[in-house]
């Protein structure tokens, strides 16, 4: 089949690299380059345990304080509170001990696949050496503090994420560097993470077009719907194209297209924020994840990333860049003797549905379109298991995992 | 006159079970056998009959024998007719292996199957989209044995001419199957071993499930029907002429009965726990789910069935060690340790099979029917974090019970230890029998009777 993948992000990339697997003719069409958005620079985890859901049970207390700090590591810009509020409303239904139990659930099945479906595709692409599985140590500043989330971690362990608790010793002993401000860690050991976000997407992009992709720079603004199916695409470049197919992952800039195919889908954007300090000298092995600081530490090539928050703005508005400065300062926090001469800042688009699950499946509307976005804070997590199962969907097969939390049609009610 | 009665049966590993519901309500009959008494199912059908005094109305009955024909080998060999080139296709499957450590892994079609020999190529050719690329050559056919045929040409499902040409071209009274009819759906290697199994039970059932229904009617009762993988039934015609959902007959018997007792929560697991065998079974929103794939020992194969998942561990190997523990009547010499690692395996196997279709134990009301399920259940719930457990009355034959179209009235005649009929609640640690099972419920939990003979146990907050 002839398919047309809107979007070479992470996501579009691995769905392209498991349809060419399948024989499939693949023509990527997106108006910026391979991890140019929201690819670039996420903290580059592949945690088959990162099934947990943003909002917390508890988190509706926390509302206020987002709207006062603009600091805080979740915050709504004022102006846009309104905008937002309808979206907020339905992630704190989704926000009950019931309904994260379900989530992580669903999100568990999706990523516990995770390195099965990248290994495939990076060995082809000669870019395994991009990908490590090294292990993930959340930690936290004692043990009475872990306990906030302890609700969560027995969550994890109780859908057979491996985690064992590392006391302040061996904390030491793992990583030297976080001595002193830690007392208490969880080591997450099937854990993984890639040593940089965007040469990895690039990899698979790569790859798919050295077996036969074609590349198409331009923004599709609509679609062509005949007799039930996608015939073609229009392109703000004036021009149209025939296709036999569309796979729509188009991450944060997906719920326009995805209206024309079925019932409107609540995608806001989570802008985050990264620093990443080039002249690190830390020797950390693993990837950190400070709870309380809510920040995921992740040596990486080009230095040490510190990513997190969580803003909401919309897809339009100017990046607040003392977001990030913030992160810098947390991040000196953790580590007194980290050097921060040189460092770097940046804001993408994480694309997020209410209940944090992404959007996998065949959208409603017509037969030869699939769905493959809102992959939230794990796209880079969930990317390759997601391009197996867009694999599998349209060529008919079952898919390995159980799609259907994952439904286009989930939000039609409320919608 | 005497009310009519709805029958159904269940033919497993160690035991027949046997229910008899009136039409139109009542308090129903039951019934179990050993197995070995009850080798001839109608001769039991019909001295049960004839001992309750009742009437039949409806007869509908699950049985173990197709799948144990395909487990134990013991079906019959079946010829091939495929497209000339494809002969091999039964050694090469998808060259996907369960285990990837297995030094000799098993093939993927099993030799007893298709020997080699029994294959055969025709020429001529259909293409992906149903055109006829080269015609059929039915003179390359040579004279074929007396065993069923199974005939999977390369895309009948697109057009099934040539399949229906061999079939036109094979002796009146041929056991045939035809891939287009067995399972008409994509990829070759799925189609030809579902068509396959299908014609292998062909002459089983013509030997032994057909004479049963002959029977059935020469004493004056009605034709049975006998339960399908789905959840269905069929006529012995109907079964004769696709035998292949035949198999899991009663695994989907007894995810039928826990869907039932499941109707008003969002999820649940079911364990049907027999004396050879133990069936995992999960509900949402009081429906069953279903699954396009089935795995039967060593084989995995298409067929649209319930999704239950069989596991190896049965009650008969554990009853020694029950009964030195003290959970069951009469003397043992077993290891009461083997009581904790039975429940520690299918704890993991129950928590596995749940999370694979994004069913979390927490969330869920855990079922337990069978022989030996009500035994067992309360601790496996404790470890996978199951806060409810629902044993039906009569637990024992809760299989059976889902053959009924209607839910069958079943006696709830839980009984102390000391004999003492159980009302209301009691704390554990308990045990409980009904005479078809013994339900235990440990300390920490709780048991209490509902209304309709129901034993809800519920972990002590």
């Amino acid at each position: 089949m002839r398919i047309a993948v809107i979007g070479n992000g992470i996501v579009g990339s691995c769905c392209a690299a498991w349809l060419q697997r399948d024989g499939h003719e693949v023509t990527f069409i997106d108006p910026l380059g391979p991890a140019e958005a929201t690819s670039f620079g996420n903290a580059g985890s592949l945690s088959p345990s990162a099934c947990l859901p943003v909002g917390m049970p508890g988190m509706w207390k926390k509302v206020p304080r987002w709207l006062l700090d603009p600091l805080g590591p979740l915050t709504v810009r004022w102006w846009y509170a309104p905008i937002v509020a309808p979206w907020i409303a339905r992630f704190l239904q989704a926000s009950t001990p019931a309904e994260v139990t379900r989530i992580a659930t669903a999100m568990r099945g999706l990523l516990a696949p995770i390195f099965d479906c990248y290994e495939p595709i990076l060995q082809r692409a000669n870019a395994t050496g991009l990908m490590r599985r090294s292990g993930c140590l959340y930690v936290y500043s004692g043990e009475q503090a872990a306990r906030q989330w302890a609700w969560g971690m027995k969550l994890r362990r109780s859908l057979g994420v491996e985690m064992r608790d590392v006391g302040e010793d061996e904390l030491v002993a793992l990583e030297p560097d976080l001595k002193g401000r830690f007392r208490f860690g969880i080591l997450a050991p099937e854990n993984g993470s890639t040593l940089d976000p965007a040469a990895l997407t690039r990899a698979i992009f790569d790859q798919c077009v050295a077996d036969g992709a074609q590349v198409v720079r331009a923004r599709v603004t609509g679609l062509t719907v005949k007799g039930g199916s996608v015939t073609g695409l229009t392109l703000d470049d004036g021009t149209s194209r025939e296709t036999e197919g569309v796979v729509l992952a188009g991450g944060a800039w997906s719920a326009k297209l995805a209206a024309q195919l079925g019932p409107a889908i609540p995608l806001e954007t989570q802008r985050g924020y990264h620093v990443t300090v080039e002249s690190n000298n830390l020797a950390l092995r693993h990837t950190v994840m400070a709870v309380e600081h809510n920040m995921m530490v992740n040596p990486m090539r080009m230095g040490l990333r510190l990513a997190g928050s969580v803003e909401f703005a919309g897809l339009k508005a100017p990046p607040d860049m003392r977001r990030a400065a913030a992160l810098l300062e947390r991040g000196r926090e953790m580590f007194p003797h980290l050097d921060t001469s040189r460092t770097s800042e940046w804001m993408g688009h994480r694309p997020c549905l209410p209940d944090s699950m992404p959007v996998i499946g065949p959208a409603p509307r017509v037969d030869n379109a699939w769905f493959a976005f809102g992959h939230g804070h794990v796209g880079m997590c969930g990317a390759a298991t997601t391009g197996r199962e867009v694999a599998n969907l349209v060529a008919g097969r079952d898919p390995e995992v159980d799609l259907a939390p994952f439904s286009p049609t989930r939000f039609r009610r409320a919608a | 006159m005497r009310p009519r009665h709805a029958l159904a049966l269940d033919q497993g590993g160690s035991f027949l079970d046997i229910i008899a519901a009136p039409e139109g309500g009542g308090p129903a009959r039951i019934a179990k056998r050993p197995r070995a008494e009850a080798t001839d199912l109608a001769a039991a059908i019909i001295d049960f009959c004839q001992a309750e005094r009742l009437t039949p109305a409806r007869i509908t009955i699950a049985t173990t024998l197709p799948a144990n024909a395909i487990l134990t080998g013991t079906a019959s060999p079946v010829v091939l007719i495929t497209t000339q080139g494809f002969e091999d296709l039964p050694d090469l499957g998808r060259q996907s292996r369960r285990d990837p450590d297995a030094l000799d892994p098993p093939p993927p079609v099993p030799a007893w199957l298709s020997p080699p020999k029994l294959r055969f190529g025709l020429p001529g050719r259909i293409d992906a989209r149903g055109v006829e690329v080269a015609p059929l050559d039915l003179t390359a056919l040579p004279a074929l044995p007396d065993l069923p045929v199974a005939a999977c040409l390369l895309f009948a499902h697109r057009n099934p001419t040539h399949e229906r040409a061999v079939a036109a071209a094979l002796p009146r009274g041929t056991a045939l199957s035809l891939s287009h009819r067995v399972d008409p759906e994509t990829r070759e290697f799925e189609r030809l071993l579902a068509t396959m199994l299908d014609a292998s039970l062909k002459p089983l059932v013509a030997r032994t499930l057909a004479p049963v229904g002959q029977a059935l009617v020469a004493a004056g009762l009605p034709e049975p029907r006998f339960a399908l993988a789905d959840g269905r039934a069929a006529s012995p015609n109907e079964a004769l002429a696709a035998p292949l959902p035949l198999v899991l007959s009663g695994p989907a018997a007894g995810a039928r009965a826990v869907a039932r007792w499941a109707s008003d929560v969002p999820t649940a697991i079911g364990l049907d726990m027999g004396g050879t065998t133990a069936e995992v079974s999960l509900v949402r929103d009081g429906v069953a789910l279903e699954t396009g794939s089935v795995t039967l020992g060593p084989l995995a194969f298409r067929l649209k069935a319930l999704d239950v998942e069989s596991l190896p561990i049965g009650g008969d190997a554990l009853t020694p060690a029950a009964r030195a523990a003290g959970w069951l009547p009469g003397d043992g010499n077993g290891d009461a340790g083997t009581l904790a690692i039975a429940e520690a395996m299918l704890a993991e196997s129950l928590r596995r099979i749940a999370l694979r279709r994004n069913i979390h134990p927490d969330l869920s009301l855990l079922v337990a029917g069978g022989g030996f399920g009500p035994l067992l259940a309360a601790a496996i719930a404790a470890l996978i974090g199951c806060p409810r457990v629902l044993i039906p009355p009569c637990p024992g034959v809760m299989a059976a019970s889902g053959m009924l179209d209607t839910p069958p009235a079943l006696p709830a005649a839980w009984r102390c230890r000391n004999g003492t009929p159980f009302t209301g609640t009691a704390a554990g640690p308990l045990l409980l029998d009904d005479g078809t099972a013994t339900a235990r419920i440990p300390a920490g939990w709780r048991a209490s009777l509902r209304s309709d003979g129901a034993l809800l146990l519920d972990r002590a907050a």
